[in-house]
């Protein structure tokens, strides 16, 4: 039998651990956003580049990444890199993890972006004199971001359920802090559905803010004349 | 076997823009099968033709954005095809291009569409560069579009800031590829009379374009392609009114 009012009661009296683990979780998400979408920025621009064994250097990366399960990889890097004698404190390390993890996600997305932008746009840019780099900070990339935002939105909201996989090298997110009173008040359905309902609060709240945000940038384009 | 003599726009000065034998393949297509001509500084040059002829190409070849298979262009005494980057670009920044789809930056505001490139390439002072945008748009008759977002304006509109982008770059020639060709036929004659007015102010232009009224009108000189080649080429009345060649007869017969 499923006590609701136990859900009730946890929820109240424990309150502030689960907020410490929500703390965390969306530390872990804004990070790895903002760090997965500055690399895959950067390996999206590489695999356009002349230079072969750069190009197949990144697209190894991103096969690899997508090809292995995320859990692998966040034990790779946490227990893997201090191995190597690489000193960080944990959280920093399940960063690491996750922003190489995005990253491939992010550099899958920046190059439909920058895909997305007509050739016509660069033959302008060109004829103009400016240069391919020029041509990619002026013109490509502002137009490129533009229609990546919203799949970047959509991957905070993932990373926020995703990170959950940290619990498993002991980072107090949200769902280690549910693990953990769980492990000790023995009403383990009650604390999951708690986390559980924390979580999609989160997404739930996450999504309705960027489909604001979207909306208000397609406004700002048509409506400012 | 006789040299063979570029043709030679002639009316004008000093030759702005020399191309020798030019070719350009794509794959096993023969595009352009040698092409040889003289622009003069000042001179119109209508290039008219079927579509397939080449003309967007050899248009095109001009600033590099197709490479020359083999041949010279030789543009204010350097050859663009042999140009490293950094000359490409003071090379380009002197030949504006006007496409057919406008190609305006959809994430600039008309201002900044024409003074980005004076401002990121020429690293021209902001407000020099909006100054001079400014009274380039008020001679277009669009200054009240100076704040207004590319995807607001009409055909017409887009096209004639498109002209004022690449005017805002000072330079010596203008291209223009089929400028009128995606307009609604309302719109056309106010971005033809733009280019008579630059036109008139002695600008040079190689303009491809299917409008024969304008070409008999404003061109110095009528090229007519067809199949990578010039078949014929004259100064309009020779060309319109009394065609050498039947390929130029045929196609005239079909589009006049």
């Amino acid at each position: 039998m499923i006590n609701f009012a136990k859900i009730w009661e946890i929820l109240v009296t424990k309150f502030p651990a689960f907020m410490e683990g929500v703390e965390i979780t969306l530390q872990l998400a804004f990070f790895t956003v903002l760090l997965g979408s500055l690399l895959g920025l950067v390996v999206a621009i590489c695999r356009r580049t002349r230079l072969a064994p750069l190009r197949w250097l990144m697209n190894i990366y991103v096969a690899f990444i997508r090809g292995t399960p995320l859990l692998v990889q966040v034990l790779l890097v946490v227990y893997g890199l201090p191995q190597l004698g690489v000193k960080l404190p944990r959280m920093t390390l399940c960063i690491i993890a996750l922003v190489i993890n995005s990253g491939a996600y992010m550099a899958e997305l920046i190059r439909a972006g920058l895909q997305s932008v007509a050739k016509g746009q660069v033959e302008a840019a060109e004829s103009l004199g400016m240069s391919s780099g020029q041509t990619m900070l002026y013109i490509i990339l502002p137009q490129a971001v533009k229609v990546t935002l919203p799949a970047m939105g959509n991957e905070f909201v993932a990373i926020i359920k995703e990170s959950s996989i940290l619990y498993a090298v002991g980072v107090y997110e949200l769902t280690y802090q549910a693990y953990k009173l769980a492990s000790v008040n023995y009403y383990y359905i009650e604390t999951m559905i708690v986390a559980a309902l924390i979580y999609f609060v989160l997404t739930y709240v996450a999504t309705k803010l960027l489909g604001l945000l979207e909306r208000r940038m397609r406004r700002a384009d048509t409506s400012a004349a | 076997m006789p040299t063979r003599q570029p043709l030679d726009s002639g009316s004008g000065q000093e030759i702005l823009i020399q191309i020798e034998g030019l070719v350009k393949n794509f794959g096993k297509l023969e595009v352009l099968k040698g092409i040889d001509l003289n622009v003069r500084k000042g001179d119109v040059i209508v290039l008219i033709g079927p579509s397939g002829s080449g003309k967007s190409t050899l248009l095109r070849s001009i600033n590099l954005l197709e490479k020359p298979t083999a041949g010279k262009i030789i543009f204010e005494g350097n050859d663009v095809t042999q140009a490293g980057k950094k000359e490409l670009s003071l090379l380009r920044q002197r030949m504006g291009m006007v496409f057919q789809q406008f190609n305006l930056f959809p994430h600039l505001k008309v201002k900044d569409n024409i003074t980005v490139a004076p401002i990121r390439v020429r690293n021209t002072p902001k407000e020099e560069a909006e100054a001079k945008a400014r009274k380039l748009l008020e001679r277009v008759g669009l200054i009240d579009k100076w704040d207004t977002w590319p995807q607001n304006l009409s055909g017409g509109q887009k096209q004639r800031a498109a002209i004022v982008r690449a005017l805002a770059m000072d330079p010596d020639v203008m291209l223009f590829d089929e400028p009128t060709s995606a307009l609604d036929p309302e719109m056309v004659g106010e971005v033809l009379d733009v280019m008579k007015n630059l036109a008139r102010e002695g600008m040079t232009m190689l303009v491809v374009t299917h409008e024969m009224r304008f070409a008999r009108e404003v061109g110095d000189y009528i090229l007519f392609m067809d199949d990578g080649q010039i078949v014929e080429a004259g100064t309009p009345e020779q060309v319109f009114d009394h065609p050498q060649q039947k390929r130029t007869q045929d196609f005239l017969q079909k589009v006049l």
